[in-house]
Order: structure tokens, then C-alpha cells, then sequence
């Protein structure tokens, strides 16, 4: 009895022994962490806000004018601020439900299962991986007026050659470059779609379920996490589009501060601009602050709509 | 039974059509890319290859100084990945095995870190360090390699928490501490997921052109913004095109993101649905 009780007590003062040098560990483990992401990445970010409401310019830190929401008003009465911000919208709303629809055919066609799917998935995936710089090469070679394939084609078919580069087909340019990088999604799509259970599948065929039942009564429901993911990356990763449409088009200076051409001069672009071009920290860091507020009310508007689309059983 | 099967045949032909469809629009820029690579620098762009003319490799490297980029460009994805597969590794591991008061917090805060876009942070980060002078080092990857990358801590965290209990058992037994549990038991059923980790984090920084754009000068730049806007230059004739050079650069540019996928494609397939699968 009284050696059953002492082992007992020898596990648990092990036990409590155990759970302290865990959790020392654990701090050991999280100061770097903390004194890091505060110092480099929580100071700045609050430190940018505060500067937000000030005339920051570069050089007139040491007398500051606080200016109250001044910068912020101005963002709501810049011309260019606003058109730009209306512009990425407009892409965004074309790329982003565009590319999840092709993600999702492509992760669909994948999933038969055939001969080779090795090399489709490569090759779907490659392109959204390519470093964007040599993406936009590529693709000028395509573009290009003189020379470049679309016109080519174009011409075999008796069309008229076009300036995709130019100011009327520049956005869809810049639309068809974005799309090709719409396979980003396929290797988690294929793995959720794996993850869907046989038996499901079964019990619709014995009740004659067809393709298209089983695809919409069962795969996109299972997997609408998943395209959940993609919509919210989808958004964030477009209204912060900048470098492409500055590769593009570049017209006017040299490497990221050149100027894209009007169709595609994107907010980002703009708030680059103001920051790299024109000093104007404060009024740079409003406008950041603005989208990032945008981005932000968007992440959350969908996420209150997902409880009505998204199927959250399968975890 | 013979209709099913005819059926399959045929299902089976629809999707190799449509799968060889998409794969043709898919490689098509890729494949004009290739094939201009090679051609002629004074002959306009063409569909099928004439000949390969492999100079424009040797231009694309030797008209600008190519092996600086590279080298730069090696040293801060080294930096980069090194720093980031030990903190992250290491923070992961602590919120998924290492109970403690203040573990929730902090893991929420690091979840709440990956919704906020990287603009949001980089900018003011840039403004900041500039203020304080920090310019033309390896630094800011050193403090933003320690700092973690949230969406890979967490990938780390996913993967580590539902290894089961008992396998860290005897090396506990053993008397081993928490650092040597890491290193013997861990790390090595965790590589699908360190490739997988790796993988995207190469991607990120190879192909990264905003960061040293912000913080280093031309002397340091690495290949991604070295590239950005550049124009080669023949000097026996200033004034020529030289676009295929430009693409033999692009290529040279994504061959080792090509050679890391293939050599990661198969952790990638086996341990993509840890990180993203929301836990």
C-alpha cells in the first residue's frame, strides 16, 4: 500500500517536475519570438499608424505637426486614390471569382485519377510559382504588338493585330497574365477532394446520382472550406496587386517606381508613389492604412456569409 | 456491363482532351519562352525553334554582372530559409508540445498575424528601419527570419500536434530535454512537413523583389530585382532589342524554383493539406 502510494506520488511529482521544465521551455522558446515580432513587425505597424495622422515627410521628425484625420480625408478626396482603388476592385472582381472557378475545374479534372496526372498537375501548377519578374517577361513576349504570339494567332485567323500593352487592352492583359497563375490552388483542392469519404460517393451512385449531383451535392460542399480559403487569399492577394501591372506597362521611370499605364495604375502603385516617389510617409501610411481597414471588413464580411456556404463538419 | 465500360472509355477520353487542353494554355508562354530563348537576337519571334542559338545565355550572364546577383540572391534565400526552418521549427514545436501559461495568446496573436496582408507591414517596418538607418544589410532578414513567418509556425504547429504522445515517451524516460527531444525525435518525423515548409518559404524569397528593393542598394541586389526593368545592352549595338536575352534571364531566373518543385512534389502532395486545412 505505502509503496503503491509513493510511486504515485513519485509519477506525479515527476509529472508536475515534467509540466514545469515544459513550460520554462516554452518561454526559453517564446522570447525570441515575442521581443522579435514586437520590435520589428507590432512597433512599426502601431508606430505607422500613429505617423499616419502626422505630416511625416522624412526629414521632419524632430517637429512633427500632428494634423489630425487630415491625410485620411485626403485619401476620400484624391482623385487618383479613389479611380485607383476603384480599378483594383475591377480586377479583383474579375481575377479572384475567376481563378477559383478555374483552380476548381482544373483540381476536378485532376481527380479522375488518369495516366499522367503527374505531369498535368506540374504543369498547372508551374505557373503560379514562377518568380512574378520572369512571369511578366514571358508574358510581354506574348503581348508584344510586333511579333508577339496573341497577334500572331490573331493574324492566322485573319483578326487585326492589337496592342494588348496599350490603354485599351492593357487590363486584360494584365487579367489573362493573373489567370495564369490560377492553378496556385490545385495541390490543397486535390488534397481536400482525397479527404472526401468513398462511401458517400457510393451511396449516391445506388441511388443514381449523376455527375453533376455528386459534384454538387457532395464534392463542393465537402471541400468549401477550401474554396473559403481561396476567396479569402483571393481577395487580400489581389487588392494588394502592385508589382505586375508596374512590370507591365512601365512607362515613366525606373524599376518599382515607374508608372504603369492608367488602366492598371493600381492602388498599391499609387500608395507606392506616395512613399518611394514623393516622401509623403504620413499620407502614404493613411492610404495603407485605409486598404488594410478595407481588406479587413472584407475578411470578416465573408467570413459572417461562410457560415452559409461553408461546410465546417469534415474537421 | 459493356455500356459502363464503353462509358468509362469515353469519360476517360473527354478528360484527357480537356486535361491536354488546359495543359496546352498552360504551357504555351512557357514553351514561347523557351523557344525565343534560343533564337536569333536579330530575327523576329517564332512558334517553332529554326536554330539555338545558346548565346544569348552566355549575354543574359556575362552582360550584366549575373554572378553578383546570384550570389546575393543566394546569400539572403540561405539566410532566409536557415533562420526561418530553426525559429519557426522551434516555435511551432513549443505551441503544439510545450503546455504553459500564455500559450493561447500567444498563438492566437500569431493567427492573427496571418490575416493581416504583408503591405500593412512591410511598409511601416521600411519607414521605421529607415529612420534608424538600417540600409544595405542582410539585417532585416535576420530580425524578420527570428520573428517567424505566422503562416509557418503554424504549418509546424498542425503537423506537431497530432503526432501522438507516446513516441517522445522514452526519450523523456531517457532523461533527454526538451532540445534533444526536437532534435531525436521530431525533426525526424517531420520532414514531409519541413519540405513542405521550405518549399514555400524558397518560393517567397527567391522570387522576392519588394524587400531588397526597400533595403539594399544596387551592389547587393539579388537576381529577382536585379532583373526588374533591366535592360541588356549589346555594346556593338546599343540600340538592339535584345528580347531573347530577356528570356533566357527569366528562364535562368525560374530553374532553380523548377528544380525545388520537382524535388519537393512529392512532400508537397503528402503534406499541403496540414497547413491549410484550418484547425
Amino acid at each position: 500500500m505505502l509503496i503503491k502510494r509513493s510511486q504515485e506520488t513519485n509519477k506525479i511529482v515527476k509529472k508536475g517536475i515534467q509540466y514545469k521544465m515544459r513550460a520554462k521551455a516554452f518561454y526559453v522558446i517564446m522570447i525570441p519570438y515575442l521581443i522579435m515580432m514586437l520590435c520589428v513587425k507590432g512597433f512599426p505597424f502601431a508606430w505607422g499608424l500613429y505617423i499616419s495622422f502626422t505630416n511625416f515627410t522624412g526629414f521632419n521628425i524632430d517637429k512633427l505637426k500632428m494634423v489630425g484625420i487630415n491625410n485620411y480625408l485626403r485619401v476620400f478626396t484624391d482623385n487618383e486614390a479613389i479611380s485607383s482603388i476603384g480599378r483594383t476592385f475591377g480586377i479583383s472582381l474579375i481575377v479572384v471569382p475567376l481563378s477559383i472557378c478555374i483552380c476548381l475545374l482544373l483540381s476536378l479534372l485532376l481527380y479522375a485519377n488518369i495516366k499522367g496526372i503527374g505531369v498535368f498537375r506540374t504543369i498547372y501548377y508551374l505557373p503560379s510559382i514562377i518568380p512574378s519578374i520572369a512571369v511578366v517577361t514571358m508574358w510581354k513576349g506574348m503581348f508584344v504588338k510586333e511579333g508577339g504570339l496573341l497577334n500572331m494567332v490573331s493574324k492566322l485567323f485573319g483578326g487585326q493585330s492589337i496592342n494588348w500593352l496599350g490603354y485599351d487592352y492593357a487590363r486584360k492583359a494584365l487579367i489573362i497574365m493573373l489567370l495564369w497563375g490560377a492553378g496556385s490552388g490545385i495541390l490543397t483542392n486535390l488534397a481536400a477532394m482525397k479527404a472526401v469519404p468513398n462511401d458517400l460517393y457510393e451511396a449516391a451512385e445506388i441511388e443514381g446520382a449523376g455527375y453533376f449531383t455528386k459534384l454538387f451535392k457532395i464534392t463542393l460542399p465537402l471541400i468549401s472550406n477550401m474554396i473559403y480559403m481561396n476567396l479569402v487569399t483571393g481577395i487580400i492577394a489581389m487588392l494588394q496587386l502592385f508589382g505586375q501591372p508596374v512590370l507591365l506597362t512601365a512607362t515613366a521611370g525606373a524599376g518599382l517606381t515607374a508608372l504603369p499605364i492608367r488602366p492598371i495604375y493600381t492602388y498599391l502603385v499609387h500608395v507606392y508613389q506616395q512613399i518611394f516617389v514623393n516622401l509623403r510617409f504620413g499620407y502614404g501610411l493613411a492610404m495603407v492604412w485605409v486598404i488594410f481597414t478595407v481588406i479587413m471588413l472584407l475578411t470578416i464580411v465573408v467570413d459572417k456569409t461562410s457560415k452559409y456556404w461553408v461546410n465546417n463538419e469534415m474537421n | 456491363m459493356k455500356s459502363t465500360s464503353k462509358n468509362k472509355t469515353l469519360i476517360n477520353t473527354i478528360l484527357y482532351a480537356l486535361n491536354a487542353l488546359f495543359c496546352v494554355i498552360f504551357i504555351v508562354p512557357l514553351y514561347f519562352a523557351i523557344v525565343n530563348s534560343f533564337n536569333s537576337l536579330y530575327g523576329a519571334p517564332v512558334v517553332i525553334p529554326k536554330h539555338f542559338e545558346y548565346i544569348n545565355y552566355y549575354y543574359a550572364v556575362t552582360l550584366i554582372p549575373f554572378m553578383r546577383y546570384l550570389k546575393n540572391s543566394i546569400f539572403i534565400v540561405g539566410t532566409a530559409l536557415g533562420l526561418s526552418f530553426v525559429f519557426n521549427f522551434m516555435y511551432g514545436y513549443a505551441f503544439a508540445r510545450l503546455p504553459a501559461k500564455g500559450s493561447k495568446p500567444l498563438f492566437n496573436l500569431t493567427l492573427m498575424q496571418m490575416m493581416i496582408p504583408s503591405f500593412a507591414i512591410q511598409i511601416p517596418q521600411y519607414i521605421f528601419f529607415s529612420q534608424l538607418g538600417v540600409k544595405d544589410t542582410l539585417w532585416i532578414w535576420v530580425l524578420n527570419g527570428i520573428a517567424g513567418t505566422p503562416f509557418i509556425i503554424f504549418m509546424y504547429r498542425q503537423y506537431l500536434y497530432q503526432i501522438p504522445k507516446e513516441i517522445e515517451d522514452a526519450a523523456i524516460i531517457d532523461g533527454c530535454n526538451c532540445f534533444n527531444i526536437i532534435y531525436h525525435v521530431f525533426l525526424p518525423v517531420s520532414k514531409t512537413i519541413i519540405a513542405v515548409a521550405m518549399f514555400y518559404e524558397f518560393i517567397a524569397h527567391w522570387g522576392d523583389y519588394m524587400t531588397p528593393f526597400m533595403y539594399l542598394t544596387e551592389k547587393n541586389y539579388p537576381l529577382s530585382i536585379a532583373l526588374f526593368g533591366l535592360k541588356y545592352v549589346l555594346p556593338q549595338n546599343p540600340s538592339l532589342q535584345m528580347t531573347p536575352v530577356l528570356n533566357a534571364a527569366a528562364l535562368l531566373l525560374s530553374i532553380p524554383v523548377f528544380i525545388v518543385f520537382i524535388l519537393c512534389q512529392k512532400q508537397l502532395v503528402e503534406g499541403v493539406v496540414t497547413g491549410s486545412v484550418k484547425g
